[in-house]
């Protein structure tokens, strides 16, 4: 150490060296617990955020609220063009409008035809963004919502149109969001026309690949990926994206969710796929004393 | 050495703390969740402070600004702070040149102490077999980081007042 004259005396630097050995020690042992016991000490982390975070809002808010203002500010300058792409875009929406009014209409014939039962719908709890990770070990963002809410572990996140992430690791108050595009993300997944199964895996880049096709031939670029369900972990049918081909030659999803501007999201309430236990008993007559089968419920 | 230029002794020893709080704060703000990286500005701060006034950076803010930013900015807990103070000790250790040699020369350093700091880390990771990120957004970390440190040393220098102690002390 080049130290200077005016620099502490012997005993302190003693002193300075046997502190900065515990320190070293005692960082060295925190990283091995996070490695080891990963679970507990991500919760302890979710704790503290919940603690710290919230109470910042006041501060951080204003400022992002700022910015995003001198982004659509800058947004200004390309006004002209932007009115007539924006033209020629409705134009293009009265077109598809046109077409879903027809295909309400069809939809509306057909369900009152066979009197379909419709799965209740998917319940969700709408939260704010608060912060994101802000380091590139993580893709992240923490929402305003938490246990009080009845958010759990593993819930799927949504924007308006497409999967955003999933939970993972819930506070009190606040939870976090790993989001699709993160490296540590794998959805199962459906394409759509073709029906194939396949992952979705983030890679820390904005658009996931896909992963474990059976035929890659078959993929066309603008084919639609949605949560196929399996294993529970998303509920199926959601939205991801669409393929594409990267740059680098891989199929890829670029994502239905805007996840660069994500400001508030849907936590989707996980609802377990209703399962079929057991033969459905015989039929025969009613015996005395036999339970009635819930017969009731079919006609409503 | 007391108090020659700018502020009082005890005060500068808890400006570098509460400013290196604010700074991990507004690192997590969420402009563009998942898409930019922040530069790390608590590292900027503790470089340009440790080499402008190496007496004055106590030793247990390195650890402590680096822990807090662990946990909140979802790194690997214990390993962002030992960097970080590692860092902080070498840059502490070679002070007295740099304040000798010109900017650029500081700014070299600077960047590639965080270029060391942020592949060692990732090195570490691989490792241990956790989840290491990809080494275009760490290449993107360091240059942000790398613009972002004239910056800090501008705002250092200029409203703060933290000079190098010259060597006519």
């Amino acid at each position: 150490m080049a130290l200077r004259s005016d620099s502490p005396p012997d005993y302190l630097r003693g002193v300075r060296r046997v502190l900065l050995g515990t320190f070293v020690v005692v960082l060295v042992g925190l990283f091995l617990l996070w490695r080891i016991d990963n679970p507990r000490v991500e919760q302890f982390r979710i704790d503290l955020v919940d603690r710290f975070v919230p109470s910042f809002e006041w501060t951080t808010k204003p400022i992002a609220h700022a910015a995003r203002m001198v982004a659509d500010l800058r947004a200004y300058g390309r006004i002209y063009e932007q009115n007539a792409e924006l033209r020629r875009e409705l134009q293009r929406m009265q077109g598809w409008r046109e077409a879903a009014l027809q295909l309400e209409q069809k939809n509306a014939k057909l369900l009152a035809l066979n009197r379909v039962r419709l799965n209740p719908r998917l319940s969700f709890v709408t939260a704010e963004v608060l912060a994101d990770a802000g380091s590139p070990f993580r893709n992240s963002a923490m929402v305003n919502v938490g246990r009080i809410d009845g958010v759990e572990d593993g819930w799927a996140a949504m924007d308006g149109l497409g999967l955003v992430g999933r939970v993972a690791g819930v506070g009190e108050r606040s939870s976090r969001i790993i989001l699709v595009t993160d490296a540590s993300s794998r959805i199962p997944a459906t394409i759509r026309p073709s029906g194939q199964r396949a992952m979705v895996a983030g890679d820390n880049t904005a658009a996931p690949t896909l992963e474990f096709l059976d035929q890659s031939d078959e993929l066309r670029p603008g084919d639609r990926v949605v949560s196929s369900g399996d294993g529970g972990l998303y509920p199926p049918d959601i939205l991801i994206g669409q393929v594409f081909v990267g740059s680098d030659g891989r199929a890829r999803v670029r994502l239905a969710a805007d996840t660069r501007r994500l400001e508030f999201v849907r936590v989707v309430r996980a609802a377990p796929p209703p399962v079929v236990e057991g033969p459905g008993g015989l039929i025969g007559p009613l015996l005395p004393g036999a339970p009635v089968a819930d017969a009731g419920s079919a006609g409503e | 050495m007391s108090a020659k230029a700018g502020l009082p002794w005890a005060l500068e020893i808890v400006l570098l703390p509460a400013i290196g709080v604010v700074a991990t704060v507004a690192m997590t703000m969420p402009l563009d969740p998942g898409r930019l990286t922040p530069p790390d500005l608590v590292y900027c701060l503790m470089i340009a402070w440790v080499v402008r006034r190496p007496a004055r950076v106590p030793i247990w803010a390195a650890p402590a600004l680096g822990l807090l930013g662990d946990v909140l900015l979802m790194r690997p807990i214990g390993l962002g702070a030992l960097g970080l103070m590692l860092a902080t000790e070498v840059f502490r250790g070679r002070a007295a040149g740099l304040q000798a040699a010109p900017f650029l020369v500081e700014w070299v350093a600077a960047v590639a102490g965080y270029a060391a700091l942020v592949f060692g880390m990732r090195l570490v990771l691989a490792a241990t077999f956790a989840d290491a990120p990809s080494l275009a957004s760490l290449g993107g970390a360091v240059f942000v980081t790398g613009v972002a440190y004239p910056l800090v040393v501008l705002g250092l220098v200029w409203c703060l007042g933290i000079r190098a102690e010259g060597a006519g002390e």
